[in-house]
């Protein structure tokens, strides 16, 4: 083993870790927002994928064209998925009810994306490629060489994770989200529309799973069987301490990096040591990296 | 109170429901030719279907919906291509061959139901079971006991050795398909350390193991850390990639499913990994080559099939397929195509299509058959394939670099 | 339903009839493929009477049910195929597997209800990656991905069942006596607890309930029979392989227990065979199953969230404010408005 090997599993288990932490944080959201642990995460960032893949393979749309028409989609995407996964269920005498809900939204995303796309894998063409050979850009210090594409996912990564900050510390908008969380009906009689900041958070959480699929298709191919990617995520929020989205996106991070660096001893695995890893955090730090103790509330 | 005994009462509804609906089960075995008609539309049967006698049913089992449904694809046209065939050239022993197919979707439980059931339609005389070998392992017991002769689809080298008389194998089986992946590897690509990367399902594993003995026994021993295990919906193998990257071994030698094998070509050649690589039969799929496209190119395979083949029978078939459905064909397509033809001629040696045994007997007797895929003879194993095909994928084509026997 | 408990036994004697019918009519009607599917829809009932306690009466949600069914499995698979060298009785081999199991989840119980919520659900989806990745690759004692066949059949007193049929009334005798120690529990001061707890945690602690260990002893309640429910599952297949035991069959338990109604003894059975059945009669359907079956389960949790059962539940009650109202047609005390 030597740096060459440490230094391309680290970057790949932090950009791994980005991905995982994109979803994380739209499932904390949500858990603050609506007090829902949404099973359809990682069919959402299938889905994401999908309609990237569609954008530019199929309609060849420049980027410049695509990123517009995409947030559309997500948009469109978030609000469809609320309304009917969430919005007939806000009332629900039964709290499982509505987590229940999303794992059947999960069976027909991953259908529906079956129905319009088909049943092939897809590919993409990776986000980055070196002008002379038409392969992917590599990055080359020394003897060490990293794909751009794992770079570029870390800054992306990085970039949606500070402008959600922004959105919640210093914009009105987030603050209004953040109330109508915290206390619904104290936030309707201040005036907030609480439909709307549910819905905001909706589109944001599409937004950022939907980013992470687009990140990793040009590298794990478009299928239906990306969703699968959610536990990992859901290893990270519960490492990252209760609601805590700074907690689950190192959280996330830590995954991505055991799960690089457990496939040099026991690749085949590398479930079960991502997972013992968040078991052996649930017997030591239960209340997670960042957590303190507060009662649940979903 | 009323609640009680309504919920009761609707309990009751359901139940009769239940036992009303199970008994429609059995009326489909008068009429499997519109299970299938149902389950895919029916290719055309031939018109000559007024000069036979009576008919005779062959089972599919295909991952007709679900993650695998491409694969479904394949067997459902190639087992249609068959029924043409066969019944264009006047049926078996004169009968007409009628399919039935079951969905047995993309988890073990459907598809040992799928299997089960078929073996149940008192008509089937024999079946094409599941293409994943963990399948046909699952319902290996259920095979024995109807005493009804299955094709097995997979590869893996543990279907028929668990002493069921009742499954065939018309693949090349994992045992052997290893000595040729270790021979061509060592022979053709001159790889002296190679890492393997393979998969942790049944097959893979299977495969895995016999290539390991089969380097062995050539001298070359593939230690613990050069051996990579992925289950089957991996999809990050960049990590597994840069540590073969960093090492010291001069080949590759890759096991896995059409799409592991895709996206690993894909993350491979992102990774600039160039040295020579051999892959099983996956590697060859038009599948993998469609979908990595050019970075396919340069990988040797040991394939069970290729649209390249040379053989006259092999060249019909592969052109038979494009020319019905548009689209190359694929290996298992060509399995149950062959298994069927096998099928064909146990039933003419036996002469009869109905006597499950006499013809499960009469598969023992099949020599030197020329079949599209390879030249069938029967072994103590219950493999019938003598040979594969080595190939390499260049310009987006499994191109054919020779033939590999095993007999 | 408090005041409804005088009359338990017409509707018991009901739920009865219907139930000696179902077992009369079935195995009459039904042949070998149709009845393996039966039997399989009875055996995973037994794993969702375990959901029920946790999730209906508890209110949590787990889906811990595969990982231990997989123990109850494998534990038999290793003891009844000799391919450990050595054959253990397979009714000797239930009891086993029913103290294994009793210890090993009151265990994990332990660890896993250090966190609450949906924090304690996360950490049941780890335990079922954990597990899976185990059984899926260990071959010493899982078989690896062969998984193991050849598995002994049961045998009680001399006697096993030769066919699906047989199976299915020793199934059926099994499914009656764990409904019946559910609807035990959900009556006993263990279920009264766990729906404190379910209605409000706080409160239940405060009313002097162990909220912990009651936590921990109904997940030990819900491993046990998914343990059992692993057990007749390895020898009713003679098979048994990691491929039961994903994230994927967990949620497959969840829908079960869900649409029938999970907290009503006789949904719970009704959902899981109607979960196992519906695919089998919606085979012409195939291709837009899973779409159907995801937006069924939207519907069913908007319409219907307590199943089935609470559907009739509902039925009744207008049937019965129908009536009364037409009774005292012009009574002025009608408050009782929709609910």
């Amino acid at each position: 083993m030597n740096i060459n090997t440490i230094v391309s599993l680290a970057v790949n288990g932090i950009s791994m870790g980005m991905i995982y932490a994109l979803m994380a944080m739209g499932l904390i959201l949500l858990i603050r927002a609506i007090g829902v642990m949404n099973f359809a995460q990682g069919d959402l960032l299938m889905f994401g994928a999908f309609i990237t893949c569609w954008l530019t393979v199929d309609l060849k749309l420049p980027l410049w064209a695509m990123i517009p028409l995409s947030i559309v989609c997500f948009v469109v995407v978030g609000i469809i998925f609320m309304f009917t996964a969430y919005w007939p269920l806000r009332n629900a005498s039964y709290p499982a009810a509505t987590v229940i809900s999303t794992m059947g939204a999960a069976m027909a995303l991953k259908e529906i994306a079956t129905l319009i796309w088909g049943s092939l894998p897809r590919s993409m063409p990776p986000l980055m490629k070196n002008p002379a050979t038409g392969k992917v850009a590599v990055l080359k210090i020394g003897s060490i060489t990293i794909q751009w594409q794992f770079i570029l996912t870390i800054i992306v990564g990085s970039v949606f994770i500070y402008l959600v900050f922004v959105l919640f510390d210093k914009l009105y908008a987030g603050r209004m989200m953040q109330a109508a969380a915290q206390d619904k009906y104290a936030a309707e009689l201040l005036g907030i529309p609480t439909i709307l900041t549910t819905m905001a958070t909706y589109v944001i959480v599409v937004a950022l799973a939907s980013t992470g699929g687009y990140m990793i298709a040009p590298i794990f191919m478009v299928s239906n069987t990306l969703g699968t990617l959610q536990l990992r995520a859901f290893a990270g929020v519960v490492i990252g301490g209760f609601g805590n989205i700074k907690g689950a996106i190192l959280g996330s991070l830590l995954i991505g990096v055991v799960e690089a660096f457990s496939t040099i001893q026991f690749s085949q695995y590398k479930d079960a040591v991502v997972f013992l890893v968040l078991i052996v955090f649930l017997l030591v730090r239960p209340q997670g990296l960042f957590g303190e103790k507060i009662a649940d509330k979903a | 109170m009323k609640t009680r005994r309504l919920i009761a009462f609707t309990m009751a509804i359901a139940m009769t429901a239940l036992a009303g609906c199970s008994t429609t089960a059995p009326t489909q075995t008068q009429a499997p030719a519109s299970a299938s008609s149902e389950a895919a539309p029916q290719a055309s049967t031939g018109n000559a279907s007024a000069g036979f006698d009576g008919s005779v049913t062959f089972g599919v089992v295909a991952p007709i919906t679900g993650t695998n449904k491409m694969v479904g694809e394949y067997v459902v046209n190639g087992a249609k291509l068959a029924l043409k065939d066969i019944n264009a050239a006047g049926g078996i022993n004169g009968k007409e061959l009628k399919l039935v197919f079951e969905d047995e979707v993309d988890n073990q439980q459907a598809s040992v139901n799928a299997m089960v059931k078929i073996m149940n339609y008192s008509d089937v005389v024999s079946f094409f079971g599941s293409t994943y070998s963990a399948n046909c392992i699952a319902a290996s017991p259920n095979v024995l006991e109807k005493k009804i002769p299955m094709f097995a689809g997979g590869s893996s080298a543990n279907i028929p050795k668990k002493g069921n008389p009742y499954v065939w194998q018309d693949r090349m089986t994992d045992d052997q398909s290893g000595v040729l992946l270790a021979k061509a590897a060592t022979e053709n690509l001159k790889i002296k350390n190679p890492a393997i990367l393979y998969s942790t399902e049944s097959f893979g594993t299977g495969l895995r193991d016999q290539t390991i003995n089969a380097l062995k026994a050539l001298g070359i021993v593939v230690p613990e850390k050069n051996q990579y295990g992925f289950v089957n919906d991996e999809k990050n193998f960049a990590p597994m990639i840069s540590q073969i990257q960093n090492s010291d071994v001069d080949g590759l030698i890759a096991i896995g499913n059409q799409m592991p094998a895709a996206v690993i070509c894909q993350q491979i050649d992102a990774a600039g990994l160039t040295i020579p690589m051999i892959g099983s039969s996956s590697w060859a799929s038009a599948v993998c080559r469609q979908n990595a496209g050019a970075s396919a190119d340069g990988w040797y395979a040991v394939a069970d099939w290729t649209v390249e083949v040379s053989t006259d029978e092999g060249k019909t078939f592969a052109k038979e397929y494009k020319d019905t459905y548009n689209a190359d064909s694929d290996m298992p397509a060509v399995a149950v195509y062959d298994s069927i033809m096998l099928f064909k001629k146990a039933c003419e040696i036996a002469k009869t299509t109905a006597d499950k045994e006499a013809i499960n007997n009469a598969l023992k007797e099949i020599k030197d058959y020329k079949g599209a895929m390879s030249t069938y003879t029967y072994s103590e194993n219950h493999c019938f394939s003598t040979s594969q095909f080595l190939t390499v994928n260049k310009d987006g084509l499994a191109t054919m670099v020779g033939t590999v026997k095993t007999r | 339903m408090k005041k409804m408990k005088s009359y338990i036994k017409p509707s018991s004697f009901l739920i009865f009839i219907a139930l000696a019918i179902f077992v009369a009519l079935v195995p009459a009607v039904n042949q070998g493929y149709s009845m393996m599917i039966l039997n399989l829809g009875l055996i995973y009932s037994i794993a969702t009477y375990g959901l029920s306690v946790m999730l209906g009466l508890g209110g949590q949600l787990s889906f811990a049910a595969v990982s231990f069914m997989g123990l109850g499995a494998y534990f038999t698979a290793n003891l009844c195929s000799g391919r450990l060298g050595f054959w253990v009785d397979t009714s000797l081999t239930l009891v086993l597997v029913l103290i294994i199991s009793t210890v090993v989840a009151f265990l994990i119980g332990m660890i896993l209800f250090r966190l609450s919520g949906t924090y304690f659900t996360f950490g049941t989806i780890g335990l079922v990656q954990v597990t899976w990745s185990f059984y899926l690759s260990y071959k010493p004692l899982f078989g690896g991905p062969d998984g193991i066949s050849n598995v002994a059949t049961l045998r009680i007193f001399g006697w096993s069942p030769v066919d699906y049929n047989q199976w299915f009334y020793v199934l059926v005798v099994i499914v009656l006596i764990v409904a019946i120690l559910v609807e035990r529990i959900r009556r006993s001061q263990l279920g009264r607890s766990l729906s404190a707890i379910r209605d409000n945690e706080i409160a239940a602690q405060t009313l002097g309930i162990n909220v912990y260990m009651t936590k921990v002893i109904a997940f030990t309640i819900a491993g046990v029979l998914a343990a059992l429910a692993g057990s007749l599952y390895a020898m009713h297949s003679q098979f048994v392989s990691s491929d039961m035991f994903t994230f994927e069959r967990a949620t497959s338990y969840i829908i079960m227990a869900m649409l029938g109604g999970v907290n009503n003894t006789f949904g719970v059975f009704v959902g899981s065979v109607l979960v196992t059945m519906l695919p089998e009669w919606l085979r012409g359907m195939q291709r837009y199953l899973q779409l159907i079956y995801g937006v069924g389960v939207i519907l069913l949790m908007v319409f219907m969230p307590m199943g089935l059962a609470g559907l009739a539940g509902n039925f009744g009650k207008s049937i019965k404010r129908k009536l009364r109202s037409a009774a005292v047609k012009n009574a002025p005390a009608e408050k009782e408005d929709a609910k």
